[in-house]
Parts: C-alpha cells; structure tokens; sequence
C-alpha cells in the first residue's frame, strides 16, 4: 500500500484527558474505515490526520508533506465534518460554491454543480440550507468536500441523518472514490456501514489503536478466539451430539435451527464434519463462519480492551 | 430494446486551473463583504446595512446641498457647517452601529456553525483567514468614512467660487487626512469588536457588548479619569472611542471637544499611540484565540 496519509506516534491530549494515544498507522488509495464506539477518539485522530488539529506529540503526513506546515496541500485534500458545519442562511448551491472559491477552483459555478449532482441535491440546490433535513445538509456538506476533487479525503460520520437510500448512495459513491485510487478515511460507529464500504479497518478503542487490516484478516489473526461455524443441516441434534467429541470442536449449540460450532482447529472441523454427516446419513445444507462480520471482529476487540 | 439505462455517474475529475491561496483570501474577502451587506442572504439580512449605507449617502448629499444653499464655503463655515474634520462626528456614528451589526457577523457563524473546519481544510492559514475577514470590514466599514467624504470633497469643489480644479489642488492635504482619521476609527472599533466576536457566541450579543464597551465604557472611563482615585488620569486611555477623536482634532488643526484625555493633560501623540496598541492587542488576541481554535 502506497501510504498517502500517515500518522507516527501521535498522541492528542485535552488537559488530562487523552483522546488519543501513541497511534502510529498509514492510508493509503482505497476505502478505509476508521472504526470505533463513541468516546473512542476517531474523530480526534481524523482532525489531526486531517491537518485541523496540532498533535500533542508524533508527526502527521499527508502527500509526504506536514499539513500545519505546508497548506498548500489542501488543494488535494478535503474534510466532511461531523458538525453540522453549514451556514443555514445559504442555498446549498452558494454553499457548495463557496467551498470551490475557497479552494481556488477556477470554474467554482460548474464545479459546484457536478458535486452537488453527485450527492443528488440538484433539485434542491436553490433551497436555503436552514430548511434542510439533516441528512441533506450531510449530503451538501459532502459535496461541498468533492466539489475540489480531492485526492484525500476525510469523512467524519458522513452518514449521519441520511436515510437509507442516500446510504447506499453515498456509501456507492464513496466506494467509487476509492476505486478511482483516491485515499478515502472514513470514521463511524456504525459497523454494518462500514463493513459496505471499507476495504480495509482501522479500529480504535479508548484512543488507541486496536487493529488494522481487512476483517478477514483481523479475524485470521485473532487465533486465541474460538471460530464459530454454522451448519445447517435436516437433523441438527444428531450432528450436534457427533460433533462434540471431535479434537478441536470447544463447544457445539443449536441456535435457530442450525448446529453452531466453537472451533478451536477449524482444519480438524473440516476433516470431521463430512464423515459425521456420511456416517449419520444427515444431509449437509450449509456450512458457514458465522463470527467473520465486522460486528463479531470488533466485539472481540472491544472485549480484549476492557482489561 | 433494452428496459432500463444506468448512466455512468462516475467522478469527472476537474483538471482546471486552481487558484491556491490568492485564490482562496478572494473567496474569504468576496464572501466576507456579501455576508457583512447581506447579499444573498434573506431579506432581513440586508435591511440594517443597507439602511445605514442609504443614511450615511443621503446625509453626504444633505451637506453638499447645505452648502450650495449657504452660497459659499466661506458662507457655509461661517454658519458652523461641519466639513472633513467634523463629518467623522456624524459619520463614526453611522459606522459605529454598522460595525456593531455587522463585524460579529464576520467572525462569529464561522465558529458556533462550525464551519471554520470547512475554511482551514482549505489552502488557508490562520492568518490568511483572518487578513481577509480585516480586509472585507476594511472596505465595506472604510467605504462608510471615506464615501461621503469623496461626495463632500467633490461637491465642495463643483460649488468652490475658484473652480474645480483649483479648489482640488488647493485640498490635496484631505487625500491623505480622511483616509489616515478613517484608518484609526476603523482600527479601534475593529479591535474591539473582533475581540468579542471571538469569544461570543451570539452576533447580538457580541453588538450588544460592542456598544456596551465603546460608548457606556469610554463614558465611564472618561468619568472615573477626572475621580480622586489613584492614578485616575490613565482611566482616561480606556475611553477607547475619544482616540480616533483626538487624533482628527490634531490632524485637521480643529478642536471639537475636550475630551477624558485631553482634560488629565495627555498630548495628543499618546492618543496615536493608543490606537496603534489597542489594534495591536486586538488582532494578536484574536490570533491567538484562531490558533487555539483551528
């Protein structure tokens, strides 16, 4: 991964509170969840990688440059706020507008109306931005960041008050920006949203940093913790009571109708299953992990850290 | 035939020019001066500004026409008509209120809206931030001085009994007058009102506070200056307001009023200098507040 945007040892303190503690990590092209329950310190790491925040200790990169240093790199860059961070008394199209201006864009007008047309406001893009839902003012607040064609580009909570179809919109638009080879940092506490849009995890729990990697990976890579495999099958008690006795199986329950599996050597469940099956004559409808979603990742994180 | 199309609605990328950081103080200036006249904004936006705006135009046009009435400058300064020096009088008022409803309004939507995220992720510092928010009250609130003094200026000259030229060559001394007089109104009631609007939530508020300190404080400064307290005199340079007042006196040769300053005996000089460091202390203040805050 070519590093875009990288942090080195970055500490940021608030008196004697830490919001966030000797986190050292990299983005680079591509989709990037910043993921975290509330009070975890996302949007703390966000403003500091973003430049609008000085660390209180370590070094933040974005482009190879320092962006307290060097503002120019804001011509690459761009940042949707958690707060609602507009002004109520403009229409979304002088918004937007405005945003280009700031950013030096030569043509602001045109522009802001291909960014507003990719958040799908250009119905409304006259309307006074005080009379907007909270999730069009979300999505006005989106274009407003797109509207400079950014190369890097950070999300705080982008999906807040939208509604479910402007959820998989954006989220779409957010993964085509990611597939164009623009570095995409996206913070939320919504795991199912990430998991839609993130190729990649970066998870934090109590300001530090708790993983990094695709979920898979990280599941992969949590070897202390039992995998739980679903089986689906016609007689599930049958299985169920064959299953306990083979090497490497901690625990088996029913659940739903199907066997759920604890396995400590999923190798040894693998090897095992078929021949329980073939010898109990049960037929076998599926066989799944049912602890690799991001939700089942990030429990497992969240346990490890409540020492 | 097919049912249905999906259109590409991929990202275009823009590859026009970018303006950087010039660019980005223009856009700050530009919507600086639209937010301070309420253009673009709702029509009760645009009510106060433009009302001050009309008064302080028509009054330019009224003493043109007092004037012309009088018969002749000499007629007219015989019947105590106010000229350059005694305009400010009227003129720092009308900008006083101006800048009172429309300086908060500046600075303060950007920080309670949160949106000064939106400027600073943008290829602008601080200082290129708050430089542009100066320039933008600079140029609408210096046009309040410096507009009806040029109307004055040019109408004197149409009426001038030694033609227009000759009364402007005859003036040049109020080309450099007006503008220094309206740069010390302009530094001191800046410095205050930037002041509050860093620290105060609310643009009625931080007016309401505007007021309070330059009119209700300089009035009780100017009071307690003449008390029997200790080192009472210095009370007298908390009168923020008779600053830029004594200053033109001084400049213009004319003596309107005795002021706080003036009657505990301080030259006039100390004045100049009170308003450099007043601007000073206002705009490092306010930098520090904009450092702390980006």
């Amino acid at each position: 991964m070519t590093a875009e945007v990288s942090a080195v040892a970055v500490s940021k303190w608030f008196g004697l509170k830490v919001a966030v503690s000797e986190v050292t990590v990299e983005f680079g092209p591509g989709v990037t969840g910043l993921l975290g329950p509330n009070g975890a310190g996302k949007t703390t790491l966000l403003r500091v990688l973003a430049g609008l925040q000085v660390p209180s200790q370590g070094t933040v990169r974005i482009l190879g440059r320092d962006p307290r240093r060097d503002p120019g790199v804001y011509a690459e860059v761009a940042l949707v706020p958690e707060d609602d961070a507009v002004y109520p008394d403009l229409t979304a199209r002088r918004f937007v507008t405005l945003a280009a201006e700031l950013a030096g864009v030569g043509d602001a007008a045109s522009a802001a109306d291909r960014a507003i047309g990719l958040v799908e406001l250009s119905d409304v893009a006259d309307r006074r931005l005080g009379g907007f839902s909270k999730g069009m003012r979300q999505r006005a607040k989106v274009a407003a960041a797109l509207v400079v064609e950014p190369r890097v580009l950070f999300l705080d909570e982008p999906l807040n008050g939208a509604d479910p179809v402007q959820r998989a919109h954006l989220i779409g638009l957010f993964r085509r920006l990611g597939e164009q080879g623009r570095t995409v940092v996206v913070s939320s506490h919504v795991l199912a949203e990430v998991e839609r849009m993130a190729d990649r995890v970066v998870a934090m729990v109590d300001g530090r940093l708790a993983a990094v990697g695709t979920v898979a990976a990280l599941r992969e890579a949590m070897s202390d913790k039992p995998r739980l495999v679903t089986v689906e099958c016609a007689a599930p008690r049958r299985l169920a009571a064959a299953l306990v006795g083979v090497d490497g199986v901690a625990g088996v329950r029913i659940a739903d109708g199907s066997v759920v599996v604890e396995a400590v050597d999923v190798g040894a469940l693998a090897r095992a299953l078929p021949a329980a099956a073939r010898e109990l004559a049960v037929r076998v409808s599926r066989v799944e992990p049912a602890d690799e979603s991001l939700e089942s990742v990030f429990r497992y994180l969240v346990e490890a850290r409540t020492w | 035939m097919t049912d249905g199309v999906i259109y590409d609605r991929g990202y275009r990328p823009y590859d026009g020019p970018r303006r950087g950081r010039r660019g980005a103080r223009r856009a700050v200036v530009k919507d600086g001066v639209r937010r301070i006249l309420g253009l673009r904004r709702k029509a009760r936006r645009k009510v106060l500004p433009w009302s001050l705006i009309a008064v302080a135009l028509v009054a330019a046009a009224v003493f043109v026409g007092l004037h012309f009435a009088a018969g002749s400058i000499a007629a007219a300064l015989a019947q105590g008509l106010p000229r350059y020096g005694e305009l400010f009088d009227f003129y720092s008022r009308i900008a006083l209120l101006f800048i009172a409803v429309t300086g908060p309004e500046l600075l303060a939507p950007d920080r309670t809206r949160g949106v000064l995220s939106v400027y600073f992720s943008r290829p602008l510092t601080v200082d290129d931030y708050l430089a542009s928010k100066a320039a933008a009250y600079l140029l609408v609130a210096g046009a309040i001085y410096v507009v009806p003094q040029a109307v004055l200026h040019l109408g004197l000259a149409f009426l001038s009994d030694d033609g227009f030229f000759a009364y402007l060559g005859a003036n040049l001394d109020v080309l450099w007058k007006v503008p220094v007089v309206a740069v010390a109104y302009l530094a001191i009631h800046g410095a205050v009102v930037g002041v509050l609007a860093a620290h105060m939530r609310r643009p009625g508020m931080a007016a309401a506070a505007f007021l309070g300190v330059v009119v209700a404080g300089g009035g009780i400064a100017a009071e307690l200056a003449t008390s029997n307290l200790p080192s009472a005199r210095w009370l007298a340079l908390l009168a923020v307001d008779d600053h830029p007042r004594i200053l033109r006196d001084w400049i213009f040769g004319i003596d309107t009023q005795t002021f706080a300053a003036e009657r505990v005996g301080f030259e006039p000089w100390v004045s100049a200098i009170a308003v450099v460091v007043v601007a000073a202390v206002g705009a490092v203040w306010v930098r520090w507040r904009y450092r702390r805050l980006a």
